[in-house]
Order: structure tokens, then C-alpha cells, then sequence
């Protein structure tokens, strides 16, 4: 064989190596960020759901035999009208142990989550009053934070006619 | 042997070896690619379930009266305890096996006990093939007309798709 054969034959496979190199880097480069967005899917509709029915979840408060609904409570303690113990209730409500609501389903699903109540005006944002829930069941180094990547989740309570809203907001983490 | 012969030996050589590393990164490539679809299979799964839930919560027999308020992730108690008793009569259950597929549609309310709106497991009757299973849990509101009541409960909706094997 002549040597410029050979040295063609030789650069024709080095093209042939090349491309398919190329085309697996494309085929897992690309895919890199498809578990993400997937699981971020998945933590959405949890999130979604979960702030939009607890806001009309009903619970009592104090003496009163009607039941007053999460939003409207949380209305009430973010303009500092309640006529009951709202934040006790409300906190018991979702992280009593055994029976809140935090503890009987994101807690025992493993969720790394973070629930805030945040008031949101033309001065930034501010609590309410409410402490900041998270999973118990997770180390305090592990848990959701806002250093973290994560997923937000949030259902709105006008407090017309004062203005701002306070926001119902479930922030989850990977892992 | 001649020279000549050499040097077409050698040609054959190369050939030979050029043709073993196209067939291996053809092998790999379509390997990866098959690991990929599948991926991409679960996550649509995942999805469907997500639409069979939501759908479970917009049916009619199901869903709560506009004026209760509780939005469009509200379910009705009474009604779904009715379609749990009479969830496996003849017809009954034709007809939503026709909407849902192979599904098990579980309610679970936070203060009351389980219910299963729809059951249709193929595992335990259709031995023949695999199934993948898809889990999705959301939440919903049950508003109970007696009580004229808004209470906090999850839908567990699990799927099962044949394993198409290759």
C-alpha cells in the first residue's frame, strides 16, 4: 500500500473516532440537567398543592365553635386583629408531634422542605409572627435553607383592604 | 512472503480494526441512548400520573359544589366515600377502567381513614409481564357537606405501565 494511502486511511479514522466522541458528549451533555428539572416537576406539584389546600383547610381556634379557614387566620395575625390564639393554634395545627400536619405527611416522606409565612409590602418582606417550619426528622445542618437550590411554592392572602399580601410559601431542597 | 502481501495484510488489519472500533461505539452509543429513553419514559410516567390525579380531582361525581370556595383542588367527602363503596360494581368499574387504565387511586384524609376510590393492579392477574410502577402523591381539600367542614387530605395515585422488553 502507498504510504499516502495509509496516512489517509489513518486520518479517516481519526474523523470516525472524533464524531463518535462527539456525538456521545452531545447525547450526555445535554441530558446533564434532565434529572433536575424532573424532580423539580415533581416537588411543584407536591409544593402546589399543598400551599393552595392547606390556605382552605379549616381548624378551631380557641372557644369558637366555627372553624376558621388557614388563610384567614393567617389574614388576622399578619394585621394583628385575631380573636383567638391563632399562632398557637395554627403552629400546633402543623407541627404537632404525631398529629400536625407537617409531621403526618411532608415529615414522614422524607421532604426537605421549608414553610414560611411572609408578609410582602412596598417596605420588602417581613415574618408575621409564625415560626419558620421545617423536617424534624433532618439533621439542622441538612435542612432547607435559602443557601440551597430550591423549589418555592406559594399561595397569596390579600390583606385588603390594608395593602401587601402575605405569602403561604413552601420552599423544598434536593435531597 | 512478498512484500506486496505485506503490505496488503496490513491494509486488511487496518480495515479490520477500523470496522471492531465503529461496530463498539455504535454498540455504546445505541446503549446510551436506549438508558436515555428509558429515563425519558419514566418521566413522562411521572407526568401521566400527575394528569390522572389532577383529572381524578376534577371529576364531577368528586369534586366539591363552586360555592363552597374551596377552589380547584377540593374534593368532596361524602362523595368520595360513595364511589369507594360502590367502586367495584359491575360496570362501575368498567367505566373508569376505560378512563384510568391500571391505576390505584387511594384517599387519604389526615384526620379520617383511608379510602380507595379505584383499583385496577394488573400485577396480581397478569403474571406474564413486568410492570413499571409510577407513584405521585398531591394534595387536596375535602369539604364535608354535613359538617359544611373544609379538612386537609392526599391523593396517592399509583400507575402501572407493561415493561416493553427488548
Amino acid at each position: 500500500m502507498k504510504r499516502g494511502q495509509a496516512e489517509i486511511i489513518g486520518l479517516v479514522l481519526i474523523v470516525l473516532l472524533l464524531a463518535i466522541g462527539f456525538m456521545l458528549y452531545v447525547k450526555f451533555g445535554l441530558n446533564a440537567d434532565d434529572d433536575s428539572s424532573r424532580a423539580s416537576y415533581e416537588q411543584t406539584q407536591l409544593g402546589a398543592t399543598f400551599v393552595n389546600s392547606l390556605a382552605k383547610a379549616q381548624l378551631h381556634c380557641g372557644t369558637s365553635s366555627k372553624p376558621y379557614a388557614v388563610e384567614e387566620l393567617v389574614k388576622e395575625i399578619a394585621m394583628g386583629t385575631t380573636r383567638c390564639d391563632a399562632e398557637d393554634a395554627l403552629t400546633a395545627y402543623l407541627n404537632a408531634p404525631g398529629t400536625g400536619v407537617l409531621n403526618k405527611t411532608l415529615d414522614e416522606w422524607g421532604v426537605n422542605y421549608r414553610l414560611l409565612f411572609v408578609k410582602k409590602s412596598k417596605n420588602g418582606e417581613s415574618g408575621i409572627g409564625l415560626p419558620e417550619f421545617n423536617n424534624t426528622n433532618i439533621p439542622v445542618d441538612q435542612r432547607c435553607s435559602p443557601r440551597r437550590d430550591r423549589v418555592a411554592d406559594a399561595y397569596l392572602v390579600p390583606l385588603a383592604p390594608v395593602p401587601g399580601t402575605v405569602e403561604i410559601r413552601l420552599e423544598q431542597c434536593a435531597g | 512472503m512478498k512484500k506486496a502481501q505485506i503490505q496488503f495484510g496490513e491494509t486488511i488489519m487496518v480495515v479490520v480494526i477500523l470496522v471492531f472500533l465503529l461496530v463498539i461505539g455504535i454498540v455504546f452509543y445505541f446503549n446510551a441512548t436506549k438508558g436515555s429513553l428509558e429515563k425519558e419514559f419514566s418521566y413522562r410516567e411521572d407526568i401521566e400520573s400527575v394528569k390522572l390525579a389532577k383529572s381524578v380531582l376534577a371529576l364531577p361525581e368528586l369534586s366539591c359544589g363552586g360555592f363552597t370556595g374551596g377552589g380547584t383542588t377540593c374534593m368532596d367527602a361524602l362523595k368520595a366515600s360513595s364511589l369507594a363503596t360502590i367502586k367495584d360494581r359491575p360496570g362501575v368499574r368498567e367505566y373508569y377502567r376505560d378512563r384510568f387504565g391500571f391505576a390505584t387511586i387511594k384517599l387519604n384524609p389526615l384526620d379520617g381513614v383511608p379510602l380507595t376510590l379505584y383499583d385496577s393492579d394488573p400485577r396480581p392477574v397478569d403474571l406474564s409481564k413486568k410492570w413499571n410502577v409510577q407513584a405521585q402523591r398531591i394534595f387536596t381539600t375535602l369539604y364535608d357537606p354535613l359538617t359544611d367542614t373544609m379538612t386537609l387530605g392526599y391523593l396517592n395515585v399509583t400507575r402501572y405501565s407493561a415493561v416493553v422488553s427488548s
